[in-house]
Parts: C-alpha cells; sequence; structure tokens
C-alpha cells in the first residue's frame, strides 16, 4: 500500500452511495505523438514508472475526458501537450482498475488545487472504490449528467453536508473557472491501470494531429481497425478561442455512437 | 534577439505545420517559444520543456524575430523543404501551393493550409479530396473532421459574432457542438446560444460544400441530478452566525430579507429522496438584541415542518452587566418556548480573554462555540434516517439548556479535559447544576469515550453522558449540551454558587461559607471572597474588611471609583470575568487544562 493510499474514507463512502450516471464513458489515456508512434510499434501501452505514487509503474487513464496534466504556465500547459494523441478505450474495457481519483492526482501533489482544499487534506483522502463504476459515481453526486462533466460545467451547485469537507472541497474546484481547476485543459476523474494493455484489444479510436492522416500511421491504424479522430495541427498553436478543442472532438465521438443522451448523434 | 533553432514536426516525415523553436543565441541551453498574441503578433517568449529529440534543425536559415513582431510559423512542404515565415508569408506560399495543387498527394495538410489561409471556400475541391480521404478510411474519422475541424471553428466564429463577446466568451462557445448526417447539421449548446436561427455566413457556405444545407438547433436539456430533499437547515441573523456559516464547512448564503430589513444567512444539508419523511432538523441563531430575537420567534414559527427545532442564542460579548437594550435569558426563553430546546451560549462571557497571553478574544470563544455546536446538532442526525434519540428525548420539551465546546487536550487527563468542558457551560443566568442532563458530543477517535462520567466541578457533581455520532467532523472537539437547566433567580446565593464554580476552574476549592463570603483554597493557598450582586454595597465592604486580605466578586459593571487600569494582586473588586488573570497575578495560577 502506497503512502498516499492512505486517508479518510468520508469522500469514498458519499461516492460509494451515488447511483452511476449514465452512460458509462470510455476511458482515455493521453500520450504525446513519439510516444504514439512507439505504443503502435510495441502494440502496448506500458505501465511507466510514476512519480506521484513512486515506487509504481502505472497507465494513467481520464473517464471520458481527454485530460491534460496542468502545468507550470498558461503557455507550457498547451505546449506540453503540444501535439497530444488520445486514446479512447472500448466501453467494454474490462482490465483491473488500480485506483481512482475525481481529479488529476499530479496537479493535486504539485499544488494546483490548493486554493480549494484544506492544508491539512491529503491525496488519500479523495482515494474512491477502484472500479469503473465509481466515475460514474462522481459524475452523479458532482455533475448531473456525463455532458455536463465532459464539458466540466456542473448542472447546479451540489449541496453537501457540512461535514463532508472533501466533498466540499471538490465541488468548489470542479465549479472553479481558473486554468488550474477543471476547465477545458484541467483534470477529469483519474483511472489508474497497473497492467499493459494490448492497444489492438482495447483502443477503439484515436485522436491524432491531421498530418496522421497523411501518414503511414493511418495504415497501422485502419489495420487495428482503430477509428482515426484527426484535429487541426496549426490550431494548437493559434490563441483561437474559435478553434476546436480535442475534447470538441471527444465529445462529438461520444455522441455520433449515440452515448451521449442530450446529444443524440444517431438521429441528429 | 530570439533566433529559430529547429522546428518540430507532428510526426516523422509529415508534410504541414511544425513547431518553431527559438534560442536567445546560437547554442544556449534554454529553447524558447512564442506565444502568440490574438492579434499574431509574439506576446513574450517561454521557456520550453518539450523534447528536441525528434526537432529538425534549421541549420543556415536565418530567422530572428523580436517580442511584439509577427508571430513565426513553420510548414513542411510535400518536398520536405522547411517555409518559415510571417503569418502573411506562409498565406502567400499556401496560396500559390493550393492553386498549383503541390499538396494533392496530402490532402489533410492542404485542407489545413486552406483553413489557416481563410480560404476553404475557395478550395472546395480540396476539402471534399481531405473528406472523401478520411471516408476512405472510415466514415467516423471522416464525420468527426467534417464536424469539428471544418464545421464548428465556422460556426463558433458565427455566433461570436452574432451576440457578441460578451454573451459567447470562450466557455460559453466551447459548450457548442456540432454533429451533422447527411444534409442537415444540428447545433446544440445552451439555450441563450440556440434558442433562435443565427446567420450561419461562414459556416453554412462551407458546410454547403458538404451537401449540408439543413440545420437545427437544439439546446442542451435542461439537467436532472437525482433528486434530493432538505434534512437540516441552520439559519440565523447577526455578526456571530455570519461568522461561523460562511467558511468550511457550512458555506451558508446570506439574503437580505427586505420585510424585516434584516440579513440572515442560511446553509442546509439534503439527502436523497426517501431516506426521511420530512427534513429533521431546523436550528435557528441569533443574538440577544430584541429585533433579532423578535426576528428568531417569528421564523420559528415558519418552521413547523421540521421534525426538531432548536435555537441558540449568544448572550451579549461586552463583560459587565448586559446593556439594558439587550434582552435578558430569561425573556428570550420566554418568547422563543415553542423551540424544543433554547440553548444559551455564554462561555465568551467566563472570561476575559483579549490579552496576547489568551490568544483567543471573546468573539473567537463564541465563534468556536457556536461552530462547535452548530456542527454537533447536525452529526446527531443520522445519516441513514434513523431516529435520533438526542433529539427524540429533546422534542417538544420546550428546555433550556447551555451549550459550551472544549478542545481535547492530550496533555491532562480526561477528567481534567471534561472538567474545563464543564467549566464552559457555566453561564451566570442559569443553574447548571439543576441540568437534568450533561450530553457531550465525542468525535475525538484517540481516546474512546467512556459510557459515563462524573464531574465534580464547585460544589457539584455532574453526570456526563457521552454521544458518538457516526460521521462527525468536530475532531478533537468536544461539544457539550446540558438540558434541562434552571434559569438563576438573580439571588445573591445563585451568584456565590457560581462563583465557587468559576474558582473550582482555576483549582480552587470552598474550605469555609458563610453567608456573604467564603474561603477559597488550592493546595496552601487560600482567599476570602465575596460575592456581590449590587454595586451599592461595594463601598461598604471595602470599608468592613479594610486591612483585609480577601476578593470581591460582583457582576456588575465596576463603578468608575473601583474601575483599575490594570490589575494587580492588591487590587480587591473585580468583575467575575476577570478572575482568571487576577489569580494568575496573584498566585500564578492558570486555568484547568488550559496549558498542558
Amino acid at each position: 500500500m502506497h503512502s498516499h493510499d492512505n486517508g479518510r474514507n468520508k469522500l469514498r463512502k458519499l461516492v460509494a452511495e451515488a447511483i452511476p450516471a449514465q452512460p458509462q464513458l470510455p476511458l482515455v489515456h493521453n500520450t504525446d505523438a513519439y510516444v504514439f508512434d512507439e505504443v503502435l510499434t510495441s502494440s502496448q501501452i506500458e505501465p511507466q514508472s510514476c512519480n506521484v505514487f513512486a515506487g509504481e509503474t502505472l497507465i494513467y487513464t481520464f473517464y471520458g475526458r481527454p485530460s491534460f496534466r496542468p502545468n507550470m504556465s498558461e503557455l507550457a500547459t498547451s505546449m506540453d501537450h503540444y501535439l497530444p494523441v488520445c486514446l479512447i478505450f472500448k466501453q467494454s474495457f474490462s482490465k483491473k482498475i488500480r485506483r481512482v481519483f475525481p481529479f488529476d492526482t499530479g496537479a493535486f501533489v504539485n499544488d494546483f488545487y490548493k486554493s480549494y482544499l484544506h492544508r491539512k487534506m491529503v491525496l488519500g483522502d479523495f482515494a474512491l472504490e477502484p472500479d469503473l463504476e465509481t466515475p460514474g459515481r462522481v459524475i452523479s453526486t458532482f455533475f448531473g449528467t456525463a455532458r455536463s462533466y465532459l464539458q466540466a460545467r456542473p448542472d447546479s451547485p451540489v449541496e453537501l453536508d457540512p461535514s463532508q469537507f472533501e466533498a466540499r472541497s471538490y465541488a468548489a474546484l470542479i465549479d472553479a473557472k481558473d486554468s488550474n481547476a477543471m476547465d477545458s485543459r484541467g483534470s477529469g476523474i483519474e483511472v489508474q491501470i497497473a497492467d499493459a494493455i494490448a492497444v489492438a484489444d482495447w483502443v477503439e479510436a484515436v485522436i491524432v494531429p491531421s498530418t496522421f492522416a497523411d501518414s503511414a500511421i493511418s495504415k497501422e491504424l485502419n489495420r487495428l481497425k482503430i477509428e482515426i479522430l484527426p484535429y487541426d495541427v496549426h490550431g494548437r498553436m493559434r490563441p483561437n478561442e474559435y478553434f476546436s478543442s480535442i475534447s470538441d472532438i471527444c465529445i462529438h465521438y461520444y455522441a455520433k455512437k449515440g452515448i451521449l443522451g442530450e446529444i443524440e448523434g444517431k438521429n441528429a | 534577439m530570439p533566433r529559430l533553432a529547429c522546428t518540430l514536426p507532428s510526426t516523422r516525415g509529415a508534410v504541414g505545420f511544425e513547431l518553431p523553436i527559438f534560442q536567445a543565441y546560437r547554442g544556449a541551453n534554454t529553447d524558447l517559444l512564442q506565444e502568440i498574441a490574438p492579434d499574431g503578433t509574439i506576446r513574450r517568449f517561454n521557456p520550453s520543456w518539450l523534447s528536441t529529440q525528434h526537432a529538425i534543425r534549421v541549420h543556415d536559415l536565418e530567422v530572428e524575430v523580436e517580442k511584439g513582431e509577427e508571430a513565426i510559423w513553420a510548414f513542411r512542404d510535400e518536398e520536405q523543404r522547411l517555409v518559415v515565415g510571417s503569418r502573411s508569408d506562409i498565406i502567400r506560399y499556401g496560396l500559390e501551393a493550393l492553386k498549383r495543387e503541390c499538396l494533392i498527394g496530402f490532402p489533410l495538410a492542404a485542407a489545413e493550409m486552406a483553413a489557416f489561409c481563410n480560404a476553404q471556400r475557395h478550395f472546395p475541391d480540396i476539402l471534399r479530396r481531405a473528406f472523401e480521404h478520411l471516408s476512405a478510411m472510415s466514415t467516423n474519422s471522416a464525420g468527426s473532421w467534417l464536424d469539428t475541424s471544418i464545421l464548428l471553428p465556422a460556426i463558433r466564429e458565427d455566433m461570436a459574432e452574432h451576440y457578441g463577446k460578451r454573451v459567447t466568451g470562450a466557455r460559453q462557445l466551447s459548450q457548442i457542438i456540432a454533429v451533422s448526417k447527411g444534409n442537415h447539421i444540428t447545433i446544440y449548446g445552451p439555450k441563450h446560444l440556440v434558442s433562435q436561427e443565427i446567420p450561419l455566413t461562414r459556416s453554412l457556405p462551407l458546410a454547403e460544400i458538404f451537401g449540408i444545407n439543413d440545420v437545427k438547433y437544439v439546446s442542451y436539456n435542461e439537467a436532472q441530478p437525482s433528486p434530493r430533499e432538505l434534512v437540516w437547515k441552520v439559519a440565523g441573523t447577526g455578526g456571530m452566525i455570519q461568522h461561523a456559516l460562511t467558511g468550511q464547512p457550512f458555506q451558508g448564503v446570506r439574503d437580505f430579507n427586505q420585510v424585516s430589513n434584516i440579513s440572515e444567512i442560511t446553509a442546509v444539508g439534503d439527502s436523497k429522496i426517501g431516506i426521511f419523511q420530512r427534513p429533521q432538523l431546523l436550528v435557528r441563531v441569533f443574538g440577544s438584541d430584541p429585533e433579532e430575537v423578535e426576528y428568531a420567534k417569528s421564523r420559528l414559527v415558519d418552521g413547523d415542518h421540521f421534525r426538531y427545532r432548536h435555537v441558540i442564542n449568544i448572550r451579549p460579548m461586552g463583560y459587565g452587566t448586559p446593556r439594558a437594550s439587550k434582552v435578558s435569558s430569561r425573556e428570550v426563553f420566554k418568547g422563543l418556548s415553542h423551540a424544543d430546546v433554547v440553548w444559551l451560549a455564554a462561555t465568551h462571557r467566563l472570561r476575559q480573554t483579549g490579552t496576547p497571553r489568551n490568544n483567543l478574544g471573546p468573539l473567537h470563544t463564541a465563534s468556536r462555540t457556536l461552530t462547535g455546536a452548530l456542527q454537533a446538532l447536525v452529526t446527531c442526525i443520522d445519516a441513514k434516517g434513523s431516529v435520533s434519540p438526542f433529539f427524540e428525548q429533546l422534542k417538544k420539551t420546550n428546555s433550556l439548556g447551555v451549550v459550551g465546546t472544549w478542545r481535547y487536550n492530550n496533555n491532562v487527563t480526561i477528567e481534567e479535559n471534561l472538567t474545563r468542558l464543564v467549566f464552559n457551560l457555566l453561564c451566570e443566568d442559569v443553574l447548571l447544576h439543576k441540568a437534568k442532563r450533561i450530553v457531550v458530543v465525542w468525535s475525538f477517535k484517540k481516546t474512546p469515550a467512556p459510557k459515563t462520567k462524573e464531574i465534580t466541578l464547585g460544589n457539584h457533581r455532574y453526570e456526563v453522558e457521552f454521544l458518538t455520532p457516526r460521521n462527525s467532523s468536530l475532531g478533537s472537539t468536544l461539544v457539550a449540551f446540558a438540558i434541562g437547566v434552571d434559569l438563576a433567580s438573580g439571588s445573591s446565593s445563585d451568584f456565590k454558587e457560581f462563583c465557587v464554580s468559576l474558582f473550582a476552574g482555576y483549582g480552587w476549592w470552598q474550605t469555609l461559607s458563610s453567608l456573604s463570603s467564603a474561603v477559597m483554597q488550592q493546595e496552601h493557598k487560600s482567599l476570602r471572597v465575596f460575592t456581590c450582586t449590587a454595586t451599592k454595597d461595594i463601598p461598604s465592604l471595602l470599608e468592613q474588611h479594610f486591612g483585609e486580605t480577601f476578593l470581591i466578586l460582583t457582576n456588575k459593571t465596576l463603578p468608575q471609583g473601583l474601575r483599575h487600569e490594570r490589575l494587580t494582586s492588591d487590587t480587591k473588586v473585580i468583575h467575575y470575568s476577570e478572575l482568571g488573570r487576577w489569580l494568575q497575578i496573584a498566585f500564578g495560577g492558570k486555568i484547568l487544562a488550559d496549558h498542558g
């Protein structure tokens, strides 16, 4: 057991009592264009050593949302993920889950959420039941609907018992508007996996730079029957709010598949 | 001046845009990235943490650029040559390349160049070719690209133009989603953005390239979070409740009642539907000003639908005789007797705590007491819906009680901690020893709560019961509720009893007692104490016992002639709230459990 696993169980209990929001969203794993090339070569996503849960090797995924880790500054945030690749797993994904947190643990240990949390709160206070129903329970408790979660816009203020310190802090965090909180570049529900994941078995679609669609990588993805969802490369460099984001592509994909009840892509 | 050092492609051998990476000078250790302002100029250069393992050096290409100048763009052409320049340079190159169909073998790169040049409408074939290229892989890929890379940015620009920046900030626009199928497209978004058709001057011509000419607007369904019901409500007036409820853990909400001209703060707790049959607990908190008491009375009547109704009255902050304008504890109890219990919070009046030695001023003491009491009351509601014996036993008893809190001190015994807690329940307005029960809400995990405990303070013994709620946030804070106390008569004997109990809080015990005085003792030290409830009696007492060692304790504001600039061991008359200070000066004494 890692030292970060120690904490209060109040949030875990609160979330565990909720009914999971439907539909269940796929897990999304983020990497960069170069690492993705290596992933395709090895056909596996390998767990990597982790500086948060030191001593462990983990694969970090996020529930439904292609979340990126907030970084040192506004610019660095986007540039660190200058050309991200987001792997969307199949909804039937059933690997063993190591841990679930309602937010990005890396951002937590780097104090990006500190203005919303009590200084005595530790990461373990936010650890949730490690199963695939937990993210849906977080959504029904704090966001209302899957679409609200995907767009990082809680539908209504959550009313929580005053004794639920962690839950109240989390509610404040997801309702925050600053860039280190949970906006489109912020964090989603983190799902950690400790075992390697075979790309061909579990990856259904990838969001990639549009240049990939013209390259040999597209042939390999086609061979693996993985959908290619391209985004404009130059849009990543332009400070233009009208450009669509990686999140838009994700949500659109879910809509087209009929995953989101509010956006009936199949019937649109 | 930063110079272009290399460019970072998206993948090996790719045709398309690359990220220019700069260095302050040739061979510099730090790479720099340009931050582009909305007008296309360089706002600043920032250090880059990107790996340049796959970057391509520009070698003899000399490009230097400064902050404020036009940003630099880099494009790798179909022959893997690098085209570098300002936006207008790249547009000039791009339009030429598109016209000459140089990028025909790279349909996505061509489409992206058309977007960069704002020339998509002029190159419909290029867009269609990219769409077909992706369609050959998968219809989902093509649909995603069309909707999110071509149409959605244009729709957002149309909306921004139509509604203006004020309505359509980045956060609003990011909620817009477009999904096309066949010849129609549906635009989803917040109601205020999709409630009417808007001119789609940019997006519709692009949509028409793909045979889309039917636009539908759909607002997101109203949120339907799982229904919840009210379980408890804490509301009140006055500065103290504002302080207690505004922050964690209550996060109360302020509201101004225009009819009563009173500002109120409210915090609520809820649960899933079906756990409780009706709202459980209403707690109203108010100070001792007449208008606050009247307001509490009227609002308590409105809370009939709550199963349990409690009120907490914060006694006046100052020391000495309360102002005539303040409502007495007796009047408060009389006026609010329809509450299950009227709780008095008066710990802050027991001792003057405004000095650096004690750190906590009376406001903080009162605030801590109130916050603790409210947390403890809310905690006593079982989250799973079981009936709370604590509240059930108090229901409709219309009793008077006192609340007090104490943060557990690990350095002293449990008895001393509890003695101090009982001390904090003392209030000159009530007879604590007449309490029918004293219940302590115990959340302290390190030491398990005893079943019961008998505590002696002054001349009285108190049987203390314990309640250990399941989900308490009180931690080491112990909260005591003395239930069913009697109102003090205001007589000198009642006050004397009160003073003996106060002394006990400092470790002094009564050894002798007469009608007018008591002899208090601590180890080998002893002191004769007179208690006085009438200011007029003080001069004669001083005269009668001139030359003796004694102390007069009063519950009245000291008359002008007896007020002291600072306490000394020779001071003969003090208000009871000064007892702690005086004992410390005269004997070095301290209050029980205050320090380890």
